[in-house]
């Protein structure tokens, strides 16, 4: 149960860092590909201040806050101005800068001997997760909530402007650059701080958490699920997170020898749903025009595909790993992790 | 509101697209821009607006006894002051309905900031008649949804230009891919704001019987510098200007 609520709240993280991206590029057109970056760097000045400056969850929090706003702002001053590959590379740069600078500055994060042990705030004893993750569900609902304002309100409007025609919309007397600035710087820090909050759920932190494979999971989740959509960002991460890790890995029965695989298999299973999205519904499973009145079949419609994708995949792992020596080519080996009735989707 | 230019060059690679010597626009009512391609009107105007970097030279604007300079401007502030200018090339914000490009477009900077995602303005009812009005004079074919045709789009970024309030309005050749109905009717629309003392005009265009009919002052550009400026009758008798233009 412990590893289940875990999985819950990593998951509450991906889609706030998803929400968080959803304004970023699907709103504002401007391509973060450094979210690993500014949620690694949240997540590892959070354990920094507790751990090597015995600063308390607040303290260490609100200092967090600070120190994100200061390097967010310089990030958003250095890429906004460029040219959308220019800010992809940019951003791709400053993850790379924040994973490296965690495991060469050992006398700050420890370097690869990792740094822990970081502790829960809200100490209530056996409750402590619970409360913890009854936080996170309240902030990440909050910010579901704003992107959900932020579409019907004026504002949302000129951010989509901008994305369309950023010149066209400076030339109606909209300061573009200005507006971009405190979206982006905006989001920026969300990340960051979701990185914060991460730091307890993970107690002891690795550089070989710091991977691009973050940033991947969570643009393949927006992408997924429609980026301009104001739900996208929460369909995929549902969908892929919430489909994939939770669902198969805890409670699909998968063979020891398979467990070490299924990380990569993940993965690879996520970029062939994404290709597949892509040829067939190129706005994701939710396009910004779908009526309202079809967003929850069409969120159906991409449980199952997702499901069935990955339901696939492991079969077909399993049958690889552990071929049945008498029918060579069986669909169905009698180790497959399968639900009942599965077999139709 | 008016413009001068001052010296005003714009140079490509060394080779020089634009010069003007001295010239101001926007102290006519409906003024005319005209030249044959390539002359440099849409990169005077781009100038003008700040949207094209003069490589020398000022810009002045003189509004109700104030003059500014507009060098050290960026563009969305040269358009705060009121210089607005409609495009040559289909420009469009393809996500947004016509009704809210409409109001994007016309929604003051107080009133889209970031605090409009909480507490939502009451609904501008001034504005919301305003846009009636302009659609039901101007029919799109889906008024609720998109801009679909060249055409329409061409329309569209007029109409938002217009909505904004400009106190110069700068166009640049707004017939091109429109029907000859709508021009006239946007041309109506045009000289009535200019008729009320809301705004004077720059009008670009190839189609010189809009220019003789609308304007009260036309310029001449050619190769870069103005070889004329004048009254339309003027203009029509100048030897110069049929001989590099309309003699073809
Ligand atoms: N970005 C650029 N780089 C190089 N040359 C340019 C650039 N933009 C414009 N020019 C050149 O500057 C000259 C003036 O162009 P401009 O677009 O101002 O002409 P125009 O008078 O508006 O013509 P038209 O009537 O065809 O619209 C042209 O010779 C054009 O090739
Ligand atoms: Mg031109």
């Amino acid at each position: 149960m412990a590893y289940f609520i875990f999985s819950l709240s990593l998951l509450l993280i991906y889609l706030g860092l998803a929400l968080a991206l959803h304004v970023q590029f699907g709103m504002l057109g401007v391509a973060n590909f450094g979210v690993v970056g500014f949620w690694g760097l949240g997540m590892y000045a959070m354990a920094v201040f507790q751990v090597q400056l015995d600063l308390s969850f607040v303290d260490a929090f609100v200092l967090v806050t600070v120190l994100s706003l200061a390097i967010s702002w310089l990030i958003g001053w250095l890429v906004l101005r460029l040219d959308p590959q220019a800010t992809l590379c940019a951003t791709i740069a400053f993850a790379a800068i924040v994973a490296l600078l965690i495991v060469t500055e050992k006398w700050m994060t420890m370097g690869v001997v990792g740094i822990g042990t970081i502790r829960y705030p809200l100490r209530i004893g056996d409750g402590t997760e619970y409360l913890y993750f009854a936080v996170l569900v309240a902030l990440v609902v909050g910010l579901q909530m704003l992107v959900l304002r932020l579409h019907k309100s004026p504002t949302g409007r000129l951010l989509q402007a901008i994305r369309d025609n950023e010149e066209l919309c400076a030339s109606l007397g909209k300061d573009t650059i200005r507006v971009k600035m405190f979206w982006f710087v905006g989001a920026s820090v969300a990340m960051c701080l979701l990185g914060a909050l991460s730091a307890p759920l993970n107690q002891f932190l690795t550089p070989n958490m710091i991977v691009p494979s973050v940033t991947f999971a969570v643009w393949i989740a927006l992408v997924l699920g429609g980026k301009e959509h104001a739900l996208g960002a929460t369909v995929g991460v549902f969908v892929t997170f919430g489909v994939f890790d939770i669902l198969i890995e805890t409670y699909a029965p998968v063979s020891p020898e398979l467990a070490v695989v299924v990380p990569n298999l993940k993965l690879f299973l996520y970029g062939l749903l994404l290709m597949a999205v892509l040829v067939y519904r190129p706005t994701g499973f939710l396009a910004p025009t779908t009526p309202p009145e079809e967003v929850w079949s069409r969120i159906k419609s991409g449980a199952i595909t997702s499901f069935a994708a990955a339901q696939s995949g492991v079969k077909t792992l399993q049958a690889t790993v552990n071929p049945k020596p008498k029918s060579s080519q069986d669909d169905k080996p009698d180790t497959t992790p399968s639900e009942p009735g599965d077999d139709k989707t | 509101m008016k413009l001068s230019a001052t010296g005003l060059t714009k140079s490509y690679t060394g080779h020089t697209v634009l010069d003007i010597a001295n010239a101001s626009f926007g102290g006519h009512g409906v003024e005319g821009l005209i030249g044959p391609n390539g002359a440099g009107k849409s990169t005077l105007l781009g100038c003008l607006t700040r949207r094209i970097e003069a490589t020398t030279g000022d810009v002045c604007v003189d509004d109700e006894d104030v003059s500014q300079s507009l060098m050290s401007m960026q563009s969305f502030e040269v358009a705060r002051l009121g210089v607005i200018k409609t495009n040559q090339r289909i420009q469009n914000f393809d996500s947004l309905t016509i009704r809210d490009s409409l109001r994007m477009a016309a929604t003051p900077p107080e009133r889209q900031d970031w605090r409009s995602v909480w507490r939502a303005p009451p609904v501008d009812e001034e504005l919301e008649t305003e846009i009636d009005a302009l659609l039901s004079r101007f029919p799109f074919s889906d008024p609720k949804g998109y801009a679909n045709s060249g055409g329409e789009k061409k329309l569209l970024d007029i109409l938002r230009c217009i909505i904004v309030k400009p106190k110069l309005l700068l166009m640049d050749e707004p017939t091109a891919g429109l029907p000859d109905e709508i021009t006239q009717d946007v041309m109506k629309l045009v000289q009535e704001k200019v008729d009320a003392g809301d705004m004077t005009v720059v009008i670009i265009e190839h189609d010189l019987d809009l220019i003789w009919s609308n304007c009260s002052y036309v310029h001449f550009l050619s190769e870069g510098a103005i070889l004329f400026e004048g009254t339309p009758d003027a203009v029509k008798k100048n030897r110069v200007v049929a001989e590099k233009y309309m003699g073809v």
